[in-house]
């Protein structure tokens, strides 16, 4: 499978340097995130990495992230940790990663209220969603609700960064997200896109976000939350049908530690079946997964705090 | 009777901001629409998701003389979550079905997109939900909008205050955009059905998981402005088991036994309503969008097939839209 999907991503790489979420499709700036972290962990693909990398350099905007793709004419909040990170592991420590660090630290901030929230909070009822709007974290888009997958690229990314730049701000930024995360928990472990419930009603974890989650809070492995979500992922995974989720489990799983070659079968059943339906990222996601395989897992913090 | 009261205030809130709000024809410009004098809506049955529904929904199509032949075709299924025994997305054996009924009647390319409002893993939503043999059954195709490609589309209307949303590509190439919701009542909007299953067609990409920038400017207010500026050329609902209570995902399953087509999505979605027996008038989006965008009073609706009355059911609310029923 390695050597099918690696073709694969080199075939598909666009003339600006880029990959779309799918061949034939615009260069975005996530799916090629990830292959860049891919094919910087593999040998032999010098010219494509470089030619990616340079693609992901040239996209950065004054304000020192990224759009989500070349026709976007914004400044996504979301993509731009990941993209960060992405130049982070490849590049090394440079200007272009300093400009991303201001970026993601700028956008760092607590959930605006609408009017809604402001009626709610007046009429003493809380908030709809049940969570701590007092803590800070990220949005998808500006001037929105924090939610978990935006908050834990930014939180990968910062720790990443953690003691090659000074301040106490970025300690205060990624202890509030932490708490910001844990604050949106699923009562039974694990995490959705960020409800734990609406309305009183309790809703359900994924998979993905799950394993994003547990990888933002590696540092933690023995609370309670971990553990109970790790319990949650193992359980899900079994039955899981989505090779993205299971990537980022197997990612997941290797960091704390967990028995995950089910996982490989799984991804190789799934590839057989449908090719991983033609998804550049989920492809990049698998060679990272078999990188990790072999003890290089691109999401493992180096250096822990505990 | 925290959550009562607070659906019960924000609801009756809401309604009257909008409807404040939107009394002027300043949301709109007047000369962008034209809303046809008679729409036609038809009611066919389908007692089951094991019936021969491309008969049906070929019945359906040519009740409403849609022109098909040579075009491309783009069905919008609402596909949202997989649970298994709950009825939150539009049944695989519908969708599966459209397909079938547009290819034979002679449509060039038919492709399925969705992009879920609340999960990034679509390739296990359409394995766990049953989608995908129907791609590989009649070589059709599946576009995440999600990743599409996307483009930036000017509003034809402002209820959001906002100029401008980006749009997924393959929506905007084709011919015949499709929406095949399926008939749920709704927390947050009182029911979800054409007009509101739209929201699919905003990327997730640009607006994330869950699209919290269309909550955030006010989901009625969203639904207003994505169908003025992006009007799905026909609609067919799959009311064959529909979900009462608190939709779209938690509710319960309603049998009612129908599929519901026609080419204006305010007369369907009215009709819609009317068929849950629930009051299209106390929908705020509908009423609203009755006043620019189609017809939703019964009086301008032509029915073909069954009567409402015929197939006529009771939906439960929750109770912050038990005023619904009036």
């Amino acid at each position: 499978m390695k050597e099918r999907l690696l073709s694969f991503l080199c075939e598909n790489q666009n003339p600006d340097g880029g990959w779309g979420y799918f061949p034939h499709k615009q260069s975005a700036l996530e799916p090629t995130a990830y292959v860049v972290m891919a094919l910087g962990q593999a040998s032999g693909h010098d010219e494509i990495l470089q030619n990616a990398v340079g693609f992901l350099k040239a996209r950065q905007t004054a304000e020192g992230g990224w759009p989500i793709n070349t026709t976007d004419t914004e400044t996504a909040v979301w993509v731009s940790p990941l993209v960060g990170l992405s130049v982070l592991t490849t590049s090394g420590f440079d200007s272009s990663c300093q400009s991303a660090f201001a970026f993601v630290l700028k956008t760092f901030g607590k959930m605006p209220k609408n009017w809604l929230l402001h009626l709610s909070e007046w009429l003493g009822y809380g908030n709809p969603a049940n969570v701590n709007t007092n803590l800070g974290g990220w949005a998808w888009n500006p001037g929105t609700a924090t939610w978990v997958e935006p908050t834990c690229y930014a939180l990968l990314f910062l720790k990443r960064l953690q003691g090659k730049l000074p301040g106490e701000k970025v300690a205060v930024a990624i202890s509030e997200a932490e708490a910001m995360v844990y604050d949106r928990t699923c009562k039974s472990g694990g995490w959705n896109y960020g409800n734990a419930q609406v309305l009183g009603e309790e809703l359900r974890p994924y998979p993905l976000t799950t394993s994003l989650a547990l990888i933002a809070l590696q540092e933690y492995p023995s609370r309670i939350e971990n553990q109970k979500s790790l319990a949650y992922l193992k359980q899900a995974i079994v039955v899981e049908k989505s090779a993205l989720s299971l990537c980022f489990a197997g990612l997941c799983l290797d960091i704390y530690l967990q028995e995950w070659q089910n996982v490989f079968k799984q991804l190789d059943d799934i590839y057989r079946e449908t090719q991983f339906m033609q998804s550049i990222k989920t492809a990049a996601l698998a060679l990272l997964v078999g990188q990790a395989h072999q003890g290089r897992n691109i999401l493992k913090h180096r250096s822990v705090r505990t | 009777m925290l959550r009562r009261d607070f659906l019960k205030r924000t609801t009756l809130l809401g309604i009257t901001s909008l409807t404040t709000a939107c009394s002027s024809e300043s949301r709109w410009k007047a000369a962008a629409f034209r809303k046809p004098m008679i729409s036609q809506v038809a009611i066919l049955k389908a007692a089951s998701y094991q019936e021969n529904l491309v008969r049906v929904i070929v019945d359906g199509i040519k009740a409403c003389r849609l022109p098909v032949l040579g075009r491309n075709v783009l069905l919008k299924p609402n596909l949202v979550e997989y649970e298994r025994d709950t009825v939150i997305n539009t049944h695989p054996a519908v969708v599966g079905a459209a397909i079938g009924a547009f290819l034979q009647l002679g449509a060039r390319e038919v492709r399925v997109g969705e992009g879920p409002g609340h999960r990034r893993d679509t390739d296990g939503l359409l394995v766990a939900s049953g989608l995908l043999p129907y791609f590989k059954e009649t070589e059709s195709s599946f576009v995440d909008l999600n990743l599409d490609d996307t483009k930036r589309v000017t509003l034809l209307s402002n209820f959001m205050g906002i100029d401008a949303l980006y749009v997924a590509e393959s929506v905007l190439s084709a011919d015949l955009l499709v929406s095949m919701p399926k008939v749920k009542t709704h927390h947050w909007a009182g029911m979800t059905l054409s007009m509101k299953n739209m929201f699919g067609i905003v990327p997730g990409v640009k607006y994330g998981w869950p699209k919290n920038f269309l909550h955030w400017h006010g989901i009625q207010e969203s639904i207003l402005d994505i169908n003025s500026t992006i009007r799905p050329h026909f609609v067919i609902a799959d009311g064959i088991i529909g979900m009462e209570g608190n939709g779209p995902i938690q509710g319960k399953p309603k049998p009612c036994g129908v599929l519901v087509f026609g080419d204006d999505p305010v007369a369907v979605d009215s009709t819609c309503a009317r068929i849950a027996s629930l009051n299209p008038e106390k929908i705020e989006y509908l009423r609203m969008a009755g006043e620019f965008l189609g017809n939703f009073e019964e009086r301008q609706i032509e029915q073909i097939g069954e009567a409402i009355s015929r197939v006529q059911t009771s939906f439960e609310v929750i109770e912050g839209f038990k005023h619904l029923r009036s």
